[in-house]
């Protein structure tokens, strides 16, 4: 997988890929084209992989690299084409590796995994290469992260097995699981060798995680633990954070870049930022009629020891079973007791919804919305209309939103879907298939209404029309494209798209036809090809697609559906450090 | 027997308006946000016999607790590690409760409905506090 999901954790509908999978990433960036195999012997699994890419990355000016780079689009020479020695295809990568597994018992076992990867160019991060203004680069309190991008990891080497190697990445790393009755208890560790010897793990940076998962009819509870050391940073690496790898960096601050594009270090990255933390969750059927829910994460963000607090509670009460009302909950805050600081935060939040299931499958919902963000008041950043400084800053913004919605289902075939909302503030919520967030400072309209029909069972048009009296260009950074984060679709492979997300117009006009996944694309052993020659038209075994809007990728996913075309390599543990397998 | 208890939360939150360029109003910037919770409830016993009744109870009058907090960040140059320190805090805290206490003795005279019935006093008990930085 290439694409980052905060907090998850490999349970309930996150689950696991396990084995060797199809290709599930929305990318070329960490596809693998190459050779792998499973065989089992008695209790014994093993997992050999053998792969050979090529590489987006950042070149430095003496032809060594700083950093892998994963861009939505692959742009050569930057947004702002300032990057003359090129972004793109411009480093192999062979890597080799396996993961072995005993399994003694059904529901426990103990795995092992290792890989080396052998690049074709000195890694040697030199920050002068991205960052334009280094005044700002690990002296800025806005970029309170920096010693992150500070920890990248480097190597100069060659190897027997490569003669074009300059230079590698070994990590290894165990893991483990654990059956009993109704509670499974899992773990891994992984290390990145920065030591050059591999056996020798004392001053290598390590991953580690432990969880539980307790089920019982009406009751469930997952408590996780995790701890990333700062130089732990493998590119494989998919395990349980709340944010990816560089936030709160100056990654984020494009305009002290050499390029827009580099950006893309940041919002592009599918690694995990280095924290350390307890999180647990639960749910509790209280009766047929209620339902609990809470999350609550604590951590610590190692960088600059940045504590954080996040708690969800949720409640369902629903006192027949077509009318239900919910109600959640959110507080959140960063550094809550430390006001010395001023990135300080603390979030407010409460949705209050409620649903009528009707007959045919109609349905009819009313939402609710009040958040409130506090923060540290930034005086300086605000004038007067004089022209001086104001005496007092912005120290919280507000967001209110009241939306309703409706399903008509006008035959087995045809249906339509509409909501409308009057919302101020930032704002997100579920909209049809996507995921969206709004962000207005004054009271706006925003509406959709989407035709859906189903033309035969495994094809489906969708015409949306969405109407935004305030369509943020605040969701848009870095000249025409997006170099934000971007927020994945909810389901749905697309087929063909149309309709520009870069237009920032009022108005916007799409037509999706849309494909269902109707295979499970798993392959259990294969010779693996996938070419993507561009970022904006994408080709892949036996799947066509047209990025023709390209800039935004969260209605423009293309997947392969037929059968296996493509290698993740989900299995190893270290490799992606992932979290563990589902509970069965 | 009775017994209440009411628990209420409160944001108060004080805004500037910011303009652009041309004067046309933007948004509104908030300088504070307060968030305090305030608590009252009341309580009461009743007894009654043949011919005499009586009641007391506790309620309360009004909570007076408020708080108010405004971070004051000072500005420093370029170059600094963290240019918004804080220089100070504007903190204003008020508590005191005004506790009323109510009885009602009640006793028939005859059949007709005569009673006794004694005014209600409303005693209080409220301490103040102010605290500023």
């Amino acid at each position: 997988m290439d694409y980052f999901t905060p907090r998850k954790s490999g349970y309930g509908w996150r689950k696991r890929l396990i084995g060797i999978n199809g290709d599930a990433s929305r990318s070329r960036t960490y596809s693998q084209s190459g050779l792998t195999g499973e065989y089992q012997f008695k209790w014994l699994y093993l997992t050999p992989f053998f792969a050979y890419n090529t590489r987006d990355a950042v070149l430095n000016p003496d032809s060594s690299f700083s950093a892998l780079i994963r861009m939505e689009p692959r742009v050569d020479n930057g947004l702002n084409g300032n990057v003359s020695q090129g972004l793109m295809n411009n480093l192999h990568e062979l890597m080799y590796g396996s993961n072995i597994r005993f399994q003694p018992i059904p529901g426990a076992h103990i795995g092992l995994t290792f890989y080396e990867s052998l690049y074709d160019r000195k890694l040697d991060f030199q920050p002068e290469t991205i960052i334009a203004d280094m005044s700002k680069y690990l002296g800025h309190m806005g970029n309170s992260a920096d010693a992150e991008i500070a920890a990248s990891y480097g190597s100069s080497a060659s190897s027997a097995l490569w003669s074009k190697a300059k230079a590698y990445r070994r990590v290894m790393g165990a893991d483990f699981s654990l059956n009993l009755k109704n509670v499974v208890f899992q773990g891994e560790i992984g290390a990145l060798d920065d030591n050059g010897s591999v056996l020798n793990f004392k001053d290598d940076p390590l991953a580690w995680t432990v969880n539980m998962y307790w089920q019982f009819e009406n009751f469930n509870f997952l408590a996780l633990y995790r701890s990333y050391d700062l130089g732990f940073d493998n590119p494989y690496q998919r395990s349980f954070s709340n944010y990816t790898r560089y936030k709160t960096t100056i990654y984020e601050d494009i305009y002290y870049l050499q390029d827009d594009a580099y950006g893309f270090l940041y919002s592009g990255t599918s690694q995990p930022q280095a924290e350390k933390g307890f999180d647990y969750s639960t749910r509790y059927q209280l009766s047929r009629a209620i339902i609990l829910n809470m999350e609550h994460d604590i951590w610590e963000r190692v960088a600059d020891r940045a504590k954080y607090n996040r708690l969800v509670a949720r409640v369902e009460y629903r006192p027949v079973f077509n009318y239900r009302i919910r109600l959640r909950q959110k507080w959140q805050s960063r550094y809550r007791d430390n006001f010395f600081t001023s990135n300080v935060y603390r979030s407010y939040e409460t949705i209050l919804g409620n649903e009528f299931h009707l007959s045919r499958f109609d349905r009819i919902d009313f939402e609710l919305i009040f958040g409130y963000t506090e923060f540290s008041p930034r005086a300086r950043l605000v004038y007067t209309t004089a022209g001086g400084r104001s005496p007092v800053g912005n120290a919280g913004s507000s967001s209110r939103a009241i939306r309703a919605g409706f399903t008509h289902n006008f035959n087995d075939y045809f249906k339509i879907i509409g909501s409308a909302m009057l919302y101020n503030g930032f704002i997100w919520n579920f909209e049809d298939t996507d995921f969206r967030v709004t962000n207005s400072p004054v009271d706006s309209f925003r509406g959709w209404l989407t035709l859906y029909s189903r033309i035969t069972d495994n094809l489906s048009l969708r015409f949306k029309y969405t109407v935004d009296t305030r369509d943020g260009p605040e969701q848009y950074r870095g000249s025409l494209y997006r170099t934000g984060r971007r927020f994945p679709a909810s389901t749905g492979q697309h087929l063909l798209s149309f309709g520009d997300e870069r237009f920032q117009a009022a108005n916007r006009l799409s037509i999706l036809i849309y494909k269902r996944n109707v295979y499970d694309s798993q392959t259990r052993f294969g010779i693996i090809t996938y070419h993507r020659p561009g970022g904006r038209t994408a080709f892949r075994t036996g799947v066509f697609s047209v990025h023709g809007t390209g800039a935004d990728s969260q209605t423009q996913r293309t997947q392969s559906f037929l059968g296996g075309s493509a290698l993740a390599l989900e299995q190893n543990p270290v490799a992606g450090l992932h979290n563990p397998p589902p509970f069965s | 027997m009775h017994a209440g208890l009411d628990l209420s939360a409160y944001t108060e939150r004080r805004s500037f308006p910011v303009r652009d360029s041309f004067g046309d109003f933007l948004a509104e910037n908030d300088y504070v946000s307060n968030r305090f919770q305030k608590w009252g409830g009341d309580m009461a016993l009743y007894y009654s016999q043949q011919g005499f009744s009586a009641s007391a109870g506790w309620y309360t009058l009004e909570n007076l607790k408020y708080e108010y907090r405004e971070e004051i960040r000072s500005d420093l140059g370029t170059g600094t590690y963290n240019r918004d320190p804080l220089a100070g805090l504007h903190l204003v805290s008020f508590s005191g409760i005004l506790h009323g206490f109510r009885y009602l003795p009640l006793l028939m005279i005859s059949a007709n409905v005569l009673h006794w019935d004694i005014p209600t006093p409303v005693y209080s008990a409220a301490a103040w506090k102010r605290a500023s930085v």
